[in-house]
């Protein structure tokens, strides 16, 4: 099968590679200054002649001294000048030293288009006394002038730039934690009184079984044994649920079972379909982050400046999951940050909210610069790094080819012919010129009039990628410019200035994200936490809070906020705090049908994610993991980025988006066919041979205790009475004992309950 | 909702197969219908107004020079000739000689543009209609359109793809598409791994233990649990699930569609349309040709001319094919300039597609690319204005809105323009 992603936008190669030629072309200092000579009959065609030479000294950059320092003079005299124009040469560290755009383009993946891109970088050898340097070995040559060495340091500084992630300074924690104990009473006394004054009466205290199996599976992802249910349910210690909440949050499974969460938060929502390969690096870093503890402030943080390669640096993963796309990396950023849904604001103001579509690409405007490249030697991954070039807009650079077509023809034409042949503008151009030039040639004379000149096409494809500043897009007309935004926070209308670095960018934002004025960072994460313990949060779905939505118990909500807030962000405590309310720790019970239920008066039961499912499964089964499916097209199915591993296949037939909302989140007829009838569960449920069953079948030779194991091991509790009267009649029905328990597990194991957190 | 006890009663029970029951529950029962017959009772339903959409995808873009827009003798033509077609005046590329000969039956249209030049990017907007964003995912086109035609009757799923597709977006579980690899063969995990006793009784036996935990207070996980197992039961019990298998085929006509992956997945497309399967979607890989595009195109129009004429001509004996839009194409065209290494690379600005059926005047073209295919020549066809014709075909509003879990809402197609020209 054909590489995907080998393959991808080489359409739209030609254009970026063209760019470093329209770039160059289009400098507006050379614009202006050939525009100024054509006042003067005998100027252009002086103007013109270092042109040539300039190319051809762009083959071999380091040829006569005397000659490349005069035009290295000339170059210094249009750089200066050209420096005044902020598009060609903002006033930013990082774009010190330009960088053509077509060998910054993503382009350059095929051996061909390595080559045109190699060609289009020498063309800005003319502009700029840096440049040269880019393209040499970065050794220190007798020949290399002082100069030549500020060049070659200039250009090293840049790529290590390009590279260097953010310094990162955690955030302040507290020396003392906010008492959780108080803040649950706190939470139980506002909700009492409040559901109580709706006439709401509160459900009671799940029994000790139900609410071990509910934090085992909230905090750490798993059941728990049999064991352990026998034993919480015999401890007359009263402090016995607070204890085991604290052990369960130190436990190495809360950081798997976490981390695997958030992995399902942003890659549900990956646009780039290749982000599996940076799933296995997230899951190892968020693990980590969540086992230390970290603030959520400095996961954050940490998320949203990441660079590196995403199979090792697992923070890439959010960024890298929305492909770097400014206007993508700003929806995902107010999503799961602030949980504020902002995309809408793409295209137009926002229909329900108060949100401006300004405000949407001024948020945008905190990312052009990141790039995504392939990793060099390793052609089997990426690396998010910062786009330190010089580029203009491509779709602006083109207009400005087509305003200034005279003056391009009138510097380029050396015999004078009123039309540029593909000689003429040959010199280094390459095949990226000659591409352009069959796209521009409409009549297919084997020369450029001004006439084409004024009409070479636009690129089809708008390209955000390989241009220093956000440009929002006009609707009106897709293939213009569009309108130059610069970086401002939506939520305090703060920006950090102009023309700044992709490193001072993101950690701008990451700082106006977490500064404690910003009430959005903490509400956000409470209500999602609150709603993965609760079954349901303040504002459903978890990720469109508003501004113009009331969530259920406001003062709940604010109360955690500011608690979180005081605590700097620290997860656990949060946790730690929902799991001790007496609110989490309700039984469920029927709800009223009605348009909308009391919230938070009884517990609420929810699906299993995946990897939780599949730990149950495997644990009562009492196997390492399941084996491949031995469905030949499930395998293939696994595609070439996913993980193959038994859990991986199980995950992509069970896994669902976390931030939907439950009803976004129901079964499917793959899953019921697998639990139902895959070879997998119908070998491990037997009744004989070395299963978990017939362990217990040979075990207890009465049916009742066998039972009572059976129910333990899979619903982590005791069966009821009505619950042991059906199996016996159904053993008796069926008169054969191995059968009958082997339809026993089987009915367990495909029940609601055992595929619920209740 | 019927109950997961009714499962005992198997593929006769009642409430579903409304016709057959009126009408032949008595045959049924009596087990005088063997599935020949069934079908062919399915048949005369969809006649009287089951409507149905296959789409043949070629992944990777096919270059619409060497499909159904052949320029020869031009420079940017290339190597291709073109053949003429059973319709006078309409050529199309040498390599598809049985396509040429139905082709009265089959509408072209040269002008489809687009934007997207990326595969995943473009592969989603030829599916949803729609460019992808991070935060939304969008309903496939077969599954909304699978919503508005939905066969309650139906044992199968609305819709079932032969290879891996775009899912059904917020539109959920009830329209996710059913993804088959090997057309030919039951789908796995379909077998009932016990008897069909005993896997009612299990049924049986789920049903009544389910109440404790409904009782409990998870009646409404319940409820929605048992009725995701009754689908899945009525699938693995229903004599549909035959439609999977060719077993009764004549050989005449599986010759008809060729031995080829992507011919068993036409033929198992017309048997599921048979079936009351509303959206089947059946998959040609390898079209990306960078390289060597011409070598390339001969290898893989093989079989989807094929594949693809077979399908119209076996819907269209079968009386099928004027409730049942085929639809071919993939996700963009390819670069009218050949490449240095004779490929073509990716092109969204004029590229082609074919319609036939659901209502579709056949032997005609619509729309042109210039002479040298850089561009629309006249009466350009987006991918809204292509959705729109589907709907148009499929006799559904394409403004019906679906909500988001936003609840923002969303039209099946966001503007276009249904092209009227190619009916009646």
């Amino acid at each position: 099968m054909p590489s995907r992603w080998k393959k991808m936008s080489l359409f739209v190669s030609p254009w970026l590679l063209a760019l470093g030629w329209a770039v160059l072309v289009s400098l507006p200092a050379w614009a202006d200054e050939a525009a100024r000579s054509a006042t003067n009959p005998a100027a252009p065609k002086s103007a013109a002649a270092p042109q040539p030479k300039a190319n051809s000294s762009g083959k071999t950059p380091v040829k006569g001294a005397a000659e490349n320092t005069k035009q290295k003079k000339n170059q210094n005299r249009n750089k200066k000048k050209s420096a005044k124009s902020p598009a060609a040469a903002p006033k930013t560290s990082d774009a010190a030293s330009p960088k053509p755009a077509g060998a910054a383009s993503s382009a350059a993946k095929k051996k061909t288009a390595a080559r045109l891109a190699a060609a289009t970088k020498t063309e800005p050898a003319k502009m700029t006394p840096e440049s040269p340097a880019a393209k040499q070995p970065p050794t220190a040559t007798s020949q290399e002038t002082p100069k030549d060495q500020r060049a070659r340091a200039a250009e090293e500084k840049r790529l290590a730039e390009a590279r260097r992630p953010a310094e990162f300074t955690p955030y302040p924690r507290p020396a003392t934690l906010p008492d959780h104990v108080e803040l649950a009473r706190q939470v139980d006394r506002l909700l009492a009184d409040q559901l109580g004054q709706a006439g709401v009466e509160l459900a009671p205290r799940a029994p000790d079984e139900d609410f071990l199996r509910r934090v085992s599976f909230d905090l750490a992802g798993i059941a728990p044994s049999p064991e352990e249910v026998s034993l919480f349910s015999l401890d007359p210690d009263a402090d016995k649920r607070a204890q085991v909440i604290d052990r369960l949050l130190q436990s190495d499974a809360y950081a798997v079972n976490w981390a695997r969460y958030w992995r399902d938060v942003i890659f549900s929502r990956a646009v780039e379909q290749r982000a599996q390969i940076s799933r296995e690096a997230f899951e190892e870093w968020m693990g980590g982050q969540l086992r230390d503890n970290a603030s959520w402030a400095d996961i954050t943080t940490r998320l949203l400046t990441a660079k590196g390669d995403v199979r090792k640096q697992g923070e890439t993963a959010l960024l890298y999951a929305q492909r770097g796309e400014p206007d993508e990396a700003a929806s995902e950023t107010a999503r799961v940050f602030l949980g504020i849904q902002l995309q809408c604001a793409n295209c137009h103001d926002h229909p329900t909210d108060k949100w401006k579509r300004e405000e949407f690409h001024a948020l945008a405007a905190f990312f052009p610069r990141l790039r995504i490249d392939r990793v060099k030697g390793d052609d089997r991954s990426f690396e998010l790094v910062s786009f330190t070039g010089l580029a203009a807009n491509p779709t602006e650079a083109i207009e400005r080819i087509r305003k200034n077509a005279d003056t391009i023809l009138a510097r380029l034409d050396a015999n004078q012919d009123g039309q540029l042949s593909k000689k003429e503008l040959k010199g280094d151009g390459g095949p990226a010129l000659s591409r352009l030039f069959s796209e521009a040639d409409t009549d297919k004379n084997g020369s450029l009039s001004v006439a084409e000149i004024r009409q070479v096409p636009l690129p089809m494809m708008r390209g955000t990628k390989g241009m220093a500043e956000y440009y929002m897009p006009d609707l009106q007309n897709p293939q213009s410019a569009g309108t130059r935004f610069d970086p401002k926070f939506f939520l305090n209308d703060t920006s950090p200035g102009t023309g700044l670095t992709d490193v001072e960018r993101r950690v701008a934002l990451a700082r106006y994200i977490t500064a404690p004025e910003n009430p959005w960072f903490a509400k956000a994460f409470v209500n999602r936490l609150w709603a993965q313990l609760m079954g349901e949060g303040f504002v459903m779905p978890v990720d469109d809070m508003g501004p113009e939505r009331t969530p259920r118990h406001p003062e709940v909500l604010d109360a955690l906020a500011a608690g979180f807030t005081a605590s700097g962000y620290d997860v656990k405590w949060l946790l730690k705090t929902i799991a001790n309310t007496e609110a989490y720790q309700r039984r469920i019970r029927p709800r009223a049908v009605s348009e909308n239920p009391p919230a938070f008066a009884s517990a609420c039961p929810t699906k299993l994610r995946a990897d939780q499912l599949y730990d149950a499964i495997t644990r009562i089964l009492g196997v390492e993991d399941l084996g491949g499916p031995a469905n030949r097209g499930q395998r293939k199915l696994a595609g070439r980025y996913n993980d193959s591993s038994a859990r991986g296949q199980f995950r992509r037939l069970f896994g669902f988006d976390p931030s939907a909302s439950p009803e976004d989140q129901q079964g499917n007829l793959l899953q019921a066919l697998f639990l139902m009838n895959s070879p997998a569960i119908h070998n491990l449920i037997a009744g004989k041979g070395a299963t978990r069953l017939a362990t217990i079948l040979s075990k207890h030779s009465r049916n009742e205790d066998a039972l009572r194991e059976l129910y333990l091991l899979v619903h982590a509790r005791e069966p009821s009475a009505k619950e042991l009267e059906i199996c016996g009649e159904y053993l008796k029905d069926v008169g054969n004992r191995q059968d009958a328990f082997e339809d026993i597990l089987w009915s367990l194991i495909n029940s609601t309950e055992f595929q619920t957190r209740r | 909702m019927s109950q997961l006890s009714s499962a005992s009663q198997g593929f006769a029970s009642p409430n579903r197969r409304g016709f057959l029951q009126t009408s032949l529950a008595g045959a049924a029962a009596a087990g005088t219908l063997g599935m020949h017959d069934l079908c062919a009772l399915r048949a005369d339903e969809l006649r009287r107004g089951g409507r149905a959409m296959i789409l043949l995808w070629m992944q990777g873009g096919p270059s619409q020079m060497e499909t159904f827009d052949p320029k020869p003798g031009t420079y940017n033509g290339g190597p291709t000739t073109a053949i003429d077609t059973t319709v006078p005046g309409i050529q199309i590329a040498q390599d598809w000689p049985r396509t040429a000969q139905l082709l009265s039956e089959i509408a072209i249209l040269r002008s489809m543009t687009n934007k997207e030049g990326e595969h995943q990017r473009a592969t989603y907007q030829m599916h949803t209609g729609y460019v992808p964003t991070g935060t939304l995912r969008h309903p496939s086109v077969g599954a909304a359109l699978a919503k508005e035609l939905s066969d309650k009757t139906c044992d199968l799923p609305p819709v079932v793809s032969v290879g891996p597709t775009i899912g059904s977006g917020f539109l959920g579980v009830d329209y996710e598409p059913f993804v088959v690899q090997a057309p030919g063969e039951l789908p796995g995990n379909v077998v009932g791994r016990v008897k069909g006793p005993r896997f009612n009784r299990r049924l049986d036996l789920l049903g009544r233990l389910e109440d404790e935990f409904a009782g409990k207070g998870a009646e409404a996980q319940v409820a929605e649990h048992k009725q995701l197992y009754d689908k899945t039961r009525r699938m693995v019990l229903s004599e549909q699930v035959k439609a999977f298998e060719f077993a009764n085929e004549s050989d005449e006509t599986k010759q008809l569609y060729g031995d080829s992956p992507f011919g068993k997945g036409c033929l198992l497309a017309r048997r599921l349309v048979e079936a009351g399967v509303r959206f089947i979607e059946v998959r040609s890989n390898g079209w990306d040709t960078h390289q060597d595009n011409f070598k390339q195109v001969t290898k893989l129009a093989g079989p989807v001319d094929r594949g693809m004429s077979g399908l119209i001509t076996d819907l269209k004996q079968r009386g099928l094919l004027e409730n049942t839009l085929v639809v071919w194409m993939g996700e963009f065209g390819r670069t009218p300039k050949i490449n240095p290494r004779t490929g073509r690379d990716h092109f969204p600005r004029a590229f082609n597609a074919l319609l036939a059926g659901g209502g579709v005047r056949g032997g005609q073209v619509y729309g042109a690319s210039s002479a040298d295919g850089q561009q629309v020549k006249d009466n350009p066809v987006t991918v809204q204005d292509l959705f729109a014709t589907m709907c148009r075909s499929l006799q559904v509003d394409p403004a019906t809105e679906n909500f988001s879990p936003i609840g923002r809402p969303l039209k099946i197609v966001d503007g276009g323009r249904a092209i009227e020209s190619l009916f009646g």
